[in-house]
């Protein structure tokens, strides 16, 4: 019996080709487009997220505790060689680095802004997030005699200063006392990231010991830790280990990411729901058209004694199976799309010359996930559904004689 | 235009030896708390009153830096519009805590009213929050406010603060093209499919008609025009209830709250979703609407007019 | 207020050539190891023009008391720095305030002095190199150069010097691409005590957007021979000294 409502609904699909191509492409095209919305912003956050954990705080990283509330040399890690002893033991970290940080005061001789100055290794951090993609201009180094400097990009830009310009940086030392050091900027780097493009400057660690009268100390120690599913275990046994410092997990260093992630989901949910919406009025005014079109058939069907199930059965077919072509068609179409746009990216330098200084690269990769299109097909399953039960509660209102008689059209 | 302004100056907070430099803003406690989860995240003490005077607001983490408790006095120092010093004392009314370090550790706030005596900023808001999805008016009163803000702040947060709200601005707006095209798309097909629909139930009556002697354009600007009519009145309507509907969240906006505080590093600064009543934006939507109707009939009246006049007038 | 002062100190160590003798003998002249100032600053800028008028007292390089006598507003408002360290007492509100590391080296009261000018001050001495450029009965023109690694922003300093007082008439600052940065004018040589110096000190930023600004400090009184008392130079000054 299902076989004939099958049939039968096919049968009239293609009766009324146009009108049921049309019903596919649209629910191909906006599925399509709304994959590849989802895509994209997933792939924007998961960039910012990406380099964050890459340019500076890891999965994990360590501060002496207090440091992050006071910025103070005084509350930094002092027990380096236990620390790293520990780490180099544990192959749950891939890779660490140490940084020493101190904020003063940048200058040339045009302005002067507050800035901070990070001694870092470039071989440990090239290692740990390859560092060396953020440079933009100029060279990966500190020169000979570590007397150069890499600067973020916006800094330099303020403080109008180019490759080779001298950079002079004044704070104060570990004795506090006020110091100022020299240097030429090497390399520029922009990694999208407002604390290091704005207001960073990088030195070499034993430069920065030497300006700061300090060595053997860090004012955070980052990790690289692959395994997702291990970041807590580690943080716990290291927060067990090292009472007195501060293990902080990169999304509890970067709630904001997090939070933009979820804002994300539900800025896509909200565009499924407005898009479906709009799309289940389309299915429906093409299902209940081809009822009215097809009353008196049904009161026929419905004389000679089939039962009220059946026809119904065959509506929702009809219907599903223009959706469904419709969701084959918009998920293979999305998904090359978006297989297209992760790997070859899509360039929006010509949208919007601002979105690469929000902390975005100019070419956005998206994201591809599974349950894009598990959710997809949700929604248009939904929307299928909700668009066969007026003209289903139409139907059922057909009586049949009057129907056959010609007084309901 | 402003539904809830905000002054913020950078200043100085200290209790005995420490001291701690911080963003003040001056908020209008009743309508901030209708907007914001400020009042919210409060932890210890008690929220801002209208009529408070010197009393401050303070971040969980800045309290514990300053090492100050609810009651306590701390003073203040800024800088006021004149150049001249600011200095108060306040009592710490109460303690909040958003979860956000950053916000946490350097926010205060105090009764915008009686921070502007201090301040002399009356009738001065650092920023409005309605200014945002306008990005041009925005960026231009970022211009104007870089002017009028004191010269210690320049060294500071505020201009980053400041530069990446029309950032987020762009960003916001680019996203906003791509979803509205999205949207645009499946509303153009679902006008297509309504007008195919509706104009093919009429085959026979058309089949009849080109019986008649109408020629296929004669045709094509009888549809043509019934669908002008459909969208006059469509367009109208759609625009004045969308209108409508627009003016009243102008007034009273879409609130999600803790919006600002979590996008404060974003530049978002406001939890409100502003609603902008902007007659251009609503005529430009219209405009788009109405030309879309006219080509989703297009293809539909190409069908129509394939087919010759007997089998329009068979068809069933 | 030491610090603007001895901004136009250069004082040189090395001695042997003559720029290096002109440079220490016009230093020497405008330094002293107890200095009473009364002055005033004017700034112009975007908003318009603001006036400060300060007194400052101070024993060698780091310790240092000012008092704000004008605007009315500030009256009274006091500051002491002693080494690194840095206080502020509001008569208004009867606190002292520490000021943190990070705040002295944020700009001084809107002027067009940079932070670098107040915190850099005694550094100069060995950072430059000097280089007599011409020379004529009353006058000499002498360049300084930074050394290879000194922590200076300029690229290099062009001072025109008065020989009969060992004043300096214009510095001109040069930023690292040889650009013109800054002049600075002086005017108004007069002799106080053991000291002649110039009363007037005009800072004239070149950059396109500041342009217009102006910096200007008058000295109203200078006293150089007379010893400071040392309870200057303690927190109690603070607020004894404000009235």
């Amino acid at each position: 019996m299902y076989k004939i409502a099958g049939q039968l609904a096919w049968k009239s699909l293609m009766r009324r080709k146009t009108r049921t191509w049309m019903v596919i492409t649209m629910i191909a095209m906006s599925l399509s487009g709304l994959l590849l919305l989802q895509g994209i912003y997933d792939g924007m956050v998961s960039h910012m997220i990406n380099t964050a954990i890459r340019s500076d705080s890891g999965e994990i990283s360590l501060y002496a505790s207090k440091y992050r509330l006071e910025k103070n040399l005084d509350y930094r890690i002092g027990n380096l060689e236990d620390i790293k002893k520990y780490l180099d033991k544990q192959n749950m970290i891939d890779a660490y680095v140490i940084r020493l940080a101190q904020e003063g005061l940048a200058a040339t001789a045009h302005k002067s802004l507050g800035a901070i100055l990070k001694g870092i290794s470039l071989e440990d951090e090239r290692r740990f997030g390859n560092f060396d993609t953020f440079l933009s201009q100029g060279e990966y180094s500190f020169g000979d005699k570590d007397r150069e400097a890499l600067v973020g990009f916006k800094l330099a830009e303020k403080l109008k200063a180019t490759l080779g310009s001298r950079l002079i940086f004044t704070a104060q030392d570990a004795n506090g006392e006020i110091n100022a050091i020299a240097f030429r900027i090497k390399g520029i780097v922009k990694t999208g990231g407002l604390a290091i493009d704005e207001g960073s400057i990088f030195i070499s660690m034993e430069k920065m010991a030497e300006f700061l009268s300090l060595s053997g100390a860090a004012t955070q120690i980052a990790l690289r830790i692959k395994n997702e599913s291990k970041i807590k275990n580690v943080q716990n046994a290291l927060q067990r280990e090292f009472e007195s410092i501060d293990v902080l997990r990169w999304d509890e260093l970067y709630p904001l990411l997090i939070q933009m992630r979820e804002m994300m989901d539900v800025f896509n949910m909200v565009s499924y729901m407005i898009v479906f919406t709009i799309a289940a009025l389309g299915i429906f005014g093409v299902i209940l058209v081809s009822i009215l079109e097809r009353v008196r058939e049904f009161s026929i069907m419905l004389a000679i004694g089939t039962p009220y199930q059946n026809i119904r059965h065959q509506i929702v077919t009809e219907a599903f199976i223009m959706s469904l072509f419709g969701y084959v068609l918009g998920a293979f179409s999305g998904g090359i799309l978006l297989l297209y746009t992760a790997s070859s990216g899509i360039d929006f330098r010509y949208f919007e010359a601002g979105l690469e200084s929000f902390g975005l690269n100019a070419v956005l990769y998206a994201d591809i996930r599974g349950y894009y299109f598990l959710q997809a097909f949700g929604a248009v399953f939904f929307a299928t559904l909700l668009s066969v039960l007026w003209p289903l509660r139409v139907l059922k209102k057909i009586k049949p004689i009057e129907a056959i008689q010609g007084k309901m059209l | 235009m402003e539904f809830s302004p905000r002054f913020e100056t950078y200043v100085l907070l200290s209790k005995k030896d420490k001291t701690v430099g911080s963003m003040l803003g001056g908020i209008i406690p009743s309508k901030e708390s209708s907007l914001s989860h400020l009042k919210h995240a409060l932890i210890k003490g008690a929220y801002l009153e209208g009529n408070d005077t010197r009393a401050i607001y303070l971040g969980s983490d800045l309290a514990k830096r300053l090492d100050v408790d609810v009651g306590e006095e701390i003073a203040m120092i800024g800088s006021s519009l004149d150049y001249s010093t600011a200095a108060d004392l306040f009592t710490v009314k109460g303690i909040f805590r958003t979860g956000l370090f950053e916000f946490d550790s350097t926010s205060a706030f105090a009764n915008k009213a009686y921070l502007d005596n201090i301040m002399m900023s009356k009738n001065k808001a650092s920023y409005f929050t309605l200014s945002f999805l306008d990005n041009q008016a925005a960026a231009k009163y970022v211009n104007a406010l870089k002017d009028k803000l004191p010269r210690t702040c320049e060294a500071l947060s505020w201009q980053m603060l400041l530069s990446t709200l029309v950032q987020a601005m762009q960003v916001d707006s680019l996203f906003g093209y791509i979803s509205i095209s999205i949207f645009f798309l499946v509303i153009f097909f679902v006008i297509m499919i309504f007008s195919y629909v509706s104009i093919y139930a009429r085959t026979r009556q058309i089949g009849l008609l080109r019986a008649l002697g109408f020629t296929p354009k004669d045709i094509r600007i009888l549809l043509f025009n019934e669908m002008l009519i459909i969208a006059f009145f469509s367009v109208t309507l759609g625009g004045i209830i969308g209108a409508a509907v627009t003016y009243y969240f102008e007034i009273h906006p879409l609130v999600v709250s803790g919006l600002a505080e979590t996008y404060k590093d974003y530049g978002i600064i406001s939890d409100a979703l502003p609603t902008r009543f902007d007659l251009f934006t609503i005529s430009w939507n219209a405009l788009s609407i109405f030309i879309l109707n006219l080509t989703s009939i297009l293809y539909p009246i190409y069908k129509i007019n394939q087919l010759s006049v007997t089998e329009a007038m068979r068809h069933v | 207020m030491k610090y603007l002062l001895s901004f136009i100190f250069i004082t040189i160590i090395l001695c042997g050539s003559e720029a290096d003798m002109i440079i220490k003998k016009v230093e020497d002249n405008l330094r002293g190891d107890f200095m009473y100032a009364q002055m005033r600053m004017i700034v112009t800028g975007k908003r318009g023009v603001r006036t400060v008028e300060v007194e400052s007292w101070s024993k060698g390089d780091n310790k240092s008391f000012i008092k704000i006598l004008y605007p009315k507003k500030d009256r009274g408002i006091t500051f002491l720095k002693l080494d690194t360290q840095m206080w502020q007492y509001i008569p208004k509100i009867e606190r002292t305030i520490k000021i943190p590391p990070s705040m002295m080296l944020q700009s001084w009261m809107g002027s067009d002095f940079t932070n670098d000018d107040m915190v850099k001050e005694s550094s100069m001495a060995k950072d430059y190199h000097a280089n007599l450029l011409s020379k004529t009965s009353s006058t000499a023109t002498i360049e300084l150069r930074p050394k290879a690694h000194a922590a200076v922003v300029w690229g290099k300093i062009i001072v025109d010097i008065d020989l009969n007082h060992m004043v300096p008439i214009t510095e001109v600052y040069y930023d690292d691409q040889m650009e013109k940065v800054r002049i600075m004018t002086f005017g108004n040589i007069q002799q106080h005590g053991s000291h002649r110096l110039p009363m007037v000190m005009e800072l004239k930023p070149l950059d396109p957007e500041k342009k217009s600004n102006r910096t200007k400090v008058i000295f109203e009184k200078v006293d150089y021979d007379n010893y400071i008392d040392e309870s200057y130079f303690s927190k109690h000054a603070l607020k004894r000294y404000s009235n």
